[in-house]
């Protein structure tokens, strides 16, 4: 049982998360954080650009960051 | 058909046919060395698989998790996986990791398959059956993903469902017609066309899950996806800029160009 719940849950974290974790965490931190701007009053144009932004960073820091691996 | 109708069955099109391309490979490789009665019998029982995976999930998040909520998990789920795709295929147009190869999938399949017990003169080979469900449900799997995915976030299941149909028909009646595994499918550049498709959807989704008021609405879209695709461009070209400068060093110095 225990074999197979490790089993189950590697598969999903492989899928999901697969190798690179920035990936993975990097874009639910820049939610969160945009989710926060909007609470504090941020405009919904700014917010999305901002969004947009956090992701092309996620996106070049993680290739940044393989390449030199 | 709305523009997003026709943009939600491309993008179902080119990831599912990158991901049939792949379980063809594996299907081929099973049934040439070993027995196609079983590895046949075993696509049909992963495809039933995935069929009922779409059918349950899909409607049960279209039904009973609010839009709201359906869009943020989904819209996040699909911006990781797009990004995900997307920066492999920058770095693998870039130079910077190396291209998937079918071929040599293909050969280390047929040599790992031909190294196992006999086929059986009679009957099931386990062997071959298990091979090919579980080449072809792991690869469906990314499939019943983004459709389910995107049909729940778009409420677009029909047409995502179509486009992913129309790209497994599509492969399976090349693969039957050349009976041979796929290589001049341009891979990356669909990985790297559904990487762009999958990122910018998803932002938005994930956006106004959040509550985003995206200006111009569905229009926002377009502006996401034509952000990411400069973007990734750009990054292959200063990947592409990177990896020749350092080959250069690299022959200047005595060596040879290095694999990435």
């Amino acid at each position: 049982m225990i074999r197979f719940v490790r089993s189950f849950l590697h598969f999903w974290s492989d899928f999901l998360i697969g190798d690179r974790l920035e990936l993975f965490v990097g874009p639910i931190l820049a939610l969160v954080g945009a989710a926060l701007l909007l609470r504090a009053g941020a405009t919904g144009p700014l917010v999305g650009a901002l969004l947009f932004g956090a992701i092309a960073l996620i996106g070049a820091a993680s290739i940044g960051l393989a390449t030199r691996r | 058909m709305s523009s997003v109708a026709i943009v939600t069955i491309l993008s179902a099109f080119l990831a599912s046919a990158v991901e049939f391309v792949e379980a063809v490979t594996i299907v081929l490789a099973v049934g040439v060395t070993r027995q196609w009665r079983s590895a046949l019998i075993g696509v049909g029982a992963a495809v039933v698989t995935l069929a009922l995976l779409i059918a349950v999930f899909g409607s049960a998040l279209a039904l009973f998790v609010p839009i709201g909520v359906l869009r943020l998990v989904v819209g996040g789920f699909l911006m990781i996986y797009g990004l995900q795709w997307l920066t492999k295929a920058v770095m693998r147009a870039g130079g910077a990791r190396a291209k998937h190869d079918e071929a040599a999938i293909y050969a280390a399949e047929v040599a790992e398959l031909e190294a196992e017990v006999p086929v059986p003169a009679q009957g099931m080979d386990w062997i071959s059956f298990t091979v090919a469900f579980k080449g072809v449900l792991l690869e469906g799997l990314e499939v019943a993903f983004i459709v389910v995915t995107f049909g729940a976030s778009a409420n677009l299941l029909g047409p995502a469902v179509l486009g992913a149909a129309l790209a497994g028909l599509l492969v399976v009646a090349i693969a039957i017609a050349v009976h041979r595994p796929l290589e001049r499918v341009p891979e990356n550049a669909m990985k790297f066309v559904v990487g762009v498709m999958l990122t910018g959807f998803g932002t938005f989704w994930s956006g106004e899950g959040i509550g985003i008021d995206w200006p111009g609405d569905d229009l926002a879209i377009l502006a996401l996806l034509a952000g990411y695709l400069a973007l990734a461009l750009l990054g292959v070209w200063v990947l592409r800029a990177r990896t020749g400068r350092t080959a250069d060093r690299t022959l200047a110095a005595g060596g040879g160009i290095p694999r990435s």
